[in-house]
């Protein structure tokens, strides 16, 4: 009997998969704490910006690298983004700045509010970002009207 | 002295046959036992295996949801569009990569995948040894 319990939970399969997933979870911990402990430091040291507001990753990192989101004004050389979870990032271009959009490089004058960008980039002791790449993301996928209704119920409403 | 003829020793102990069927009995009733056992433990490792299913899937919507909220996902496309500006700026795009990665949420997506797996492989393992004992009994 204990044959064939071996099996399942010795079968090598399964337990290469627990194995992979053990070290992960350790990784994804010890990446958390770091973080955790580094942002710590860094209000401790710095204060400003770089707080650690809680475990939501993508409110930890108020002046990062890097940042998502849609223009909400421009006033070049700098713009202001809303960022996917609600929070104003301001953004500095400059000359060695990179513009693209999805057909190359562009200019300054193709960053207009509304437009979704993707902005990289070395923060400064305000949390602005001095951006070194920006990227204009094209529109998101038009969604019908009803599209959900024509699915499940199969008529256009 | 002949060790054989001492008096209220095991060895001169009258003999007597075990009863009919006793072994068998003793057998069917370890086996009934053992696939109460299995039962029970299949039982729980399957209520185990439903919950961290239940789990993973929060946990998944969740990771997905941060995923989504701190850029992750653009930051990684960007290495796949825009490859010679990540070449020129890798510290930068490296940095934001790691300041974006939700390790909580991919750390819960793991830990309820690795319980379901253990408890299904383990309920299995149940399942089969009450299939077994049940031809027995």
């Amino acid at each position: 009997m204990e044959e064939q319990k071996h099996n399942y939970i010795h079968s090598h399969l399964i337990r290469t998969l627990l194995w992979i997933l053990g070290g992960l979870i350790l990784l994804f911990l010890s990446f958390q704490i770091g973080v955790i402990a580094g942002m710590h430091r860094a209000s401790q040291r710095f204060g400003g910006p770089f707080g650690y507001t809680g475990f939501s990753s993508s409110a930890m990192m108020i002046g990062g690298h890097g940042t998502v989101g849609t223009i909400s004004s421009v006033s070049l050389p700098r713009f202001v983004l809303a960022t996917r979870s609600n929070e104003s990032q301001g953004i500095l271009i400059s000359s060695s700045t990179v513009i693209r959009d999805s057909e190359g490089n562009a200019s300054s004058s193709a960053l207009s509010t509304g437009e979704q960008v993707v902005v990289i980039g070395t923060p400064d002791q305000s949390g602005t970002i001095d951006a070194e790449l920006v990227r204009i993301m094209p529109p998101p996928a038009t969604s019908t009207p009803g599209y959900f209704f024509i699915m499940t119920s199969g008529s256009r409403p | 002295m002949n060790e054989q003829h001492v008096p209220g020793r095991i060895s001169q102990l009258p003999t007597h046959p075990a009863p009919r069927g006793l072994r068998e009995r003793i057998l069917y009733a370890v086996a009934g036992l053992k696939r109460r056992l299995a039962l029970r433990r299949a039982i729980a490792l399957t209520m185990i295996a439903l919950i961290s299913l239940l789990g993973f899937a929060e946990a998944a919507l969740y990771a997905s949801q941060e995923l989504y909220l701190s850029g992750f996902g653009d930051f990684m496309q960007l290495m796949f569009t825009d490859t010679d500006v990540v070449a020129s700026s890798w510290r930068e795009i490296g940095l934001s990569l790691a300041e974006s990665l939700p390790a909580l949420p991919l750390a819960l997506v793991c830990v309820s995948l690795l319980v379901f797996l253990w408890s299904t492989a383990r309920a299995l393992a149940n399942m089969r040894i009450i299939r077994n004992y049940s031809s027995l009994a």
